[in-house]
C-alpha cells in the first residue's frame, strides 16, 4: 500500500544502466518492507526479464548453491557439473552478459 | 544507486489499519496507532494481526499497545509467516542489536543508553563528554574512535541514523547528533539489565557531566537538570 512513488524509485534506478546490468540496493529499516518491494517490482516487470531468481545470502554455501540454481534456470550449466566449476561458469556469465541486454 | 525505503507516512499506515481490521469507523483511533507504530509495515501488519484476532477496537489495541509495547512487539502468533518465517518485530531488531555487538563492543550498551533519552537527535559529545561516568563497557569501548566505530556497527544493522545539525544561529556550529526510529528505541531501552531507576539515574549523571564538560558555564547542577529533560522516565515520559 502507498509504494508507487518506491517502485517509481527502484524502476528508475534499474532503468539507469539500460542495456547493461543493473544493479539497485534497497535500504531502510528491518520491517520497513524491502522484501516485500523487491518483489513487487519482480512481478510487475516478470516479462521484462528471463527469469527472477532469489539468491539467499545467509551463507556462502546457500548463495553458491543458488547462483549455480539460476545457472541451470538459464542453460549455461548443466544440473549435474561439480558446483566450482559450474560456479565459475555463472559468474564469468554473469559478468559478460551485462554488456547485453538484462538476463535477470 | 541504492533506493532508501521509509516508513508508511501516518494516512497510509491508517489505511492499512483499517483495510486491514475491517474497522472503518475508527479512523482517529487508527491514525493514534499509526503514529505509535512509527509507520513501520511490519509493526502495522503485526499489532492489527492482534487486532483481528482478539476483535478489539483499534482505540482498545492502540491502548494495550501503549501500556505493553514490547510484549506486543513479540507476540509470535500474530507475526505474519511471509518475514523470515514468523520473526517479531522484536526478535528482528534483537537479532539486529545482537549483530551490531558482534561487529563493537560498545554498540549494545551505546543504543541501551541513547534509548533511554529524548526521541529527538541525540548529541554524540554527550557520549564522547561522559564516557568515564557511564562506567564499563562504555569507559573503555568509546574510547579513541570507539564512539565512531559504535556508530557505524549500529548504522550497519540500521538501527540509528547519523546526521549533522546546523546551529540555527551560527551556521559554522555543527552538532554530530544520532537518531533512532521510535520502535526500535522502545526495544532497546527493554535491554538494559539491572534496575532502572539505577540505570536512568546512572545515564543522567553521566549526561550531566557531558553536558556541563561541553558547556564550561554551565554548573553541573543546571546541567543536571538540562540532562533529566533529555532522559526519559520510567514512569512520566514512556
Amino acid at each position: 500500500m502507498g509504494r508507487e512513488e518506491a517502485l517509481t524509485a527502484i524502476e528508475t534506478a534499474l532503468e539507469r544502466d539500460e542495456g547493461r546490468a543493473a544493479i539497485t540496493a534497497l535500504h531502510g529499516l528491518r520491517g520497513v518492507g524491502k522484501t516485500v518491494l523487491a518483489a513487487a517490482y519482480a512481478e510487475r516487470h516478470r516479462s521484462d526479464y528471463r527469469a527472477t531468481w532469489w539468491l539467499r545470502a545467509q551463507s556462502e554455501s546457500t548463495m553458491r548453491a543458488d547462483l549455480v540454481a539460476l545457472g541451470v534456470r538459464l542453460g549455461w550449466v548443466e544440473a549435474d557439473d561439480k558446483e566450482e566449476p559450474a560456479l565459475v561458469a555463472v559468474m564469468e556469465r554473469l559478468r559478460h552478459e551485462g554488456e547485453h541486454p538484462p538476463d535477470l | 544507486m541504492p533506493v532508501e525505503i521509509g516508513v508508511w507516512p501516518k494516512e497510509i499506515a491508517a489505511d492499512y489499519v483499517i483495510a486491514r481490521t475491517g474497522r472503518d469507523r475508527e479512523r482517529e483511533a487508527a491514525e493514534v496507532l499509526s503514529e505509535a507504530l512509527g509507520g513501520l509495515p511490519l509493526a502495522h501488519e503485526q499489532v492489527a494481526a492482534y487486532c483481528e484476532r482478539l476483535e478489539i477496537s483499534i482505540a482498545e489495541c492502540g491502548m494495550r499497545f501503549a501500556a505493553a509495547p514490547a510484549r506486543m512487539l513479540d507476540t509470535a502468533r500474530d507475526a505474519p509467516v511471509e518475514y523470515h518465517d514468523k520473526l517479531t518485530v522484536a526478535k528482528t531488531f534483537a537479532l539486529a542489536i545482537e549483530e551490531a555487538a558482534k561487529l563493537h563492543l560498545a554498540a549494545e550498551a551505546l543504543i541501551v543508553h541513547a534509548a533511554l533519552l529524548a526521541p529527538e537527535s541525540i548529541p554524540l559529545f554527550l557520549f564522547s563528554e561522559a564516557r568515564e561516568k557511564f562506567g564499563e563497557p562504555l569507559t573503555s569501548t568509546l574510547a579513541g574512535d570507539g564512539l565512531d566505530e559504535a556508530v557505524a556497527a549500529l548504522r550497519t544493522f540500521a538501527l540509528i541514523d547519523r546526521e549533522t545539525i546546523v546551529d540555527e544561529r551560527d551556521p559554522a556550529i555543527s552538532t554530530d547528533t544520532i537518531r533512532m526510529h521510535r520502535l526500535v528505541r522502545e526495544l532497546a531501552a527493554s535491554r538494559r539489565d539491572g534496575g532502572a531507576e539505577g540505570y536512568l539515574s546512572g545515564a543522567r549523571g553521566g549526561l550531566s557531566y557531558g553536558l556541563s564538560g561541553k558547556y564550561l558555564q554551565l554548573p553541573e547542577e543546571l546541567a543536571a537538570g538540562a540532562a533529566a529533560r533529555w532522559a526519559r522516565t520510567c514512569d512520566g515520559q514512556r
